[in-house]
């Protein structure tokens, strides 16, 4: 009788060691795997192909650097984003270099990737093509030359700016764009402007130069609106240097910055770095200027 | 005597479980034939496009509407995780000159964006900023200026572009019908379409006035083939509409930024004194 009761106090505490170490493991791996458990739902990034919900897209067609380089780089304007809402200084920094580090390692692999892709895509192309009929061939062979042409010239814009910059974009705290440069645009999403695909570009792909003529004419970023009955006097070269922070919208900072207004543009300093306040698809973000003064 | 209890209790449980499966396999050969049975006649390719473009057009002829839109998208983390992110719009059209949109996302941020014929704002009431820009032209010129140019966000623009029909027809590779069916008791066609980069799918609303009610876009070559889903409901298409809700006041205390698509031409070139970056202002 005995026996038989050491037995199932035996099986049961067997049966208790194995579920506690089910019940380890599977929090063990909750720990790894989901790091948004404890970063916050902030930490993932809102953008992507399917964020721009456009009947055309750029993704996949070999010269868009792929959603997930794509990705990284919106994880970076996320995670500005984020950090206004809740992150310090500290950790801000210490997430944007780890990010900058992922996002130069995506960009390497996108690169590798890029020709398979481009051979991938084309094969599916191709199969899509041969599905039409006669007439829709010889359009879509026009269009695909055109886009083979516009990615040759699109690569070889890109290949020039990372020569340029040398780094993952956006680059590392610290790092002061070239005098009168602006950090390139994200490698992700092209706007060909010869095709009918104008919806076609990623959320967050933000392009520099493309600026329409006219738009600085109405432009008075920075100041407030009951100070707009001044904006039509001459602008002042007077620089204001804040030594507090801010009242608001500081938090997307990796610092703390002092806050300069210079003819009318509000500008946020961290360290070397140079940051305005900007508007763009993923909404209201910190982008990095050259230095005013 | 227990024994041959046992015995019999296992056997007519064997004989249960038995004529329970003969039973289920019944019941499956009852209901097979009726999935076999003729259904009413699929509408052809052809009627499809019909269908496509009777919506697309009646649309583009709208002269003012006002729709809410509820949609959700997959968004694909660096770890490979499929993210989904949601948002509301309320939609406020009136051609040719006035577009009002109401946005607000899953985590609670709101934007208004405003287009009256001159200028188009973007407004964020949590920081208080807006950025605008001059864009005559009318409505179709305007968005797709958003979009191309200016690379704002703005879902499933090319319905409400005048020129919607030939954008989804010059678009569409392929086009067939799926079924007929119906979203909250609507009844309506469920149409599935192929492009160059993404396939997508569409319900619209049977009778004379064939309406959207639901859009899923999938972007095939996209890693991760992510999707948009949008559905749309509370269609007026004779919403009473001013002007003044198409023009932006801005707020007390609010500040004006850039277009991040405009920065390069706004903010002076660096290393330069603030007297030789005057001129730009």
């Amino acid at each position: 009788m005995n026996i038989k009761l050491n037995s199932i106090m035996t099986a049961m505490a067997a049966t208790l060691v194995i579920f506690t170490g089910s019940v380890d493991d599977v929090m063990a791996r909750g720990g790894r795997g989901g790091g948004s458990v404890q970063g916050g739902g902030g930490s993932f990034s809102r953008g992507g192909a399917a964020a721009s919900g456009s009947f055309s897209s750029s993704a996949g067609r070999g010269s868009s650097g792929g959603s997930r380089s794509a990705a990284s780089s919106r994880s970076q304007a996320a995670q500005t984003a984020s950090t206004n809402r809740s992150q310090t200084a500290q950790s801000a920094s210490a997430n944007r270099s780890a990010t900058a580090q992922t996002a130069s390692t995506n960009r390497a692999a996108t690169q590798q990737s890029r020709q398979s892709t481009s051979t991938a895509n084309q094969a599916q192309r191709q199969q899509y093509s041969s599905q039409n009929v006669e007439e829709r061939q010889e359009g879509y062979t026009a269009r695909t030359g055109t886009r083979q042409q516009g990615s040759t010239d699109r690569t070889q814009t890109r290949q020039q700016t990372a020569q340029q910059y040398h780094g993952a974009y956006p680059p590392p705290a610290g790092y002061r764009p070239p005098a009168g440069g602006y950090y390139p645009p994200p490698p992700s999403g092209y706007y060909n402007n010869n095709s009918s695909d104008w919806d076609d570009g990623e959320v967050a792909a933000v392009a520099v130069g493309s600026a329409a003529i006219g738009a600085v004419a109405g432009y008075a970023a920075g100041q407030s609106n009951s100070s707009q009955s001044t904006s039509s006097a001459p602008a002042s070269t007077t620089t204001v240097v804040y030594s507090t922070p801010p009242p608001s919208s500081s938090g997307g900072l990796p610092c703390t910055p002092n806050t300069s207004v210079v003819k009318g543009v509000t500008y946020y300093q961290c360290g070397t770095s140079w940051y305005t306040q900007a508007y763009g698809s993923d909404g209201v973000m910190y982008m990095p200027v050259p230095a005013p003064y | 005597m227990t024994k041959k209890l046992q015995i019999r209790t296992r056997n007519a449980l064997c004989v249960a479980v038995l004529a329970t499966l003969a039973g289920c396999a019944e019941n499956q050969a009852v209901t097979q034939p009726q999935t076999l049975a003729p259904q009413a006649a699929i509408p052809q390719p052809a009627e499809a496009k019909d269908i496509l473009l009777r919506m697309a057009g009646y649309l583009a002829k709208i002269p003012k509407f006002t729709v809410a839109v509820s949609d959700n998208y997959d968004t694909l983390q660096e770890s490979g995780q499929k993210i989904e992110f949601g948002e509301k719009r309320k939609i406020r059209l009136s051609r040719p000159n006035g577009l009002r949109v109401e946005i607000e996302e899953s985590h609670g941020e709101k934007h208004l964006f405003l287009y009256d014929g001159k200028d188009m704002t973007v407004f964020n009431p949590s920081q208080n900023v807006y950025a605008q820009t001059a864009k005559a032209g009318g409505l179709d010129e305007a968005i797709v200026y958003l979009l191309k140019d200016l690379h704002m966000r703005l879902p499933l623009a090319a319905l409400l572009l005048s020129r919607f029909p030939a954008e989804i027809e010059s678009r569409t590779r392929s086009l067939d019908y799926v079924e007929k069916t119906s979203i909250h008791g609507v009844p309506c066609h469920h149409l599935a379409g192929r492009t160059d980069t993404m396939d997508y799918q569409v319900w619209i609303q049977e009778g004379a006035q064939p309406l959207p009610l639901r859009v899923v876009l999938t972007y095939k070559l996209a890693e991760g083939q992510p999707q948009f889903r949008a559905q749309f409901s509370d269609w007026n298409l004779a919403p009473v509409v001013s002007d003044a809700e198409f023009a932006f006041t801005p707020p007390e205390g609010s500040r004006k930024i850039a277009f991040a698509a405009q920065l390069s031409s706004i903010i002076p070139a660096g290393k330069e004194t603030p007297e030789q970056t005057g001129g730009k202002q």
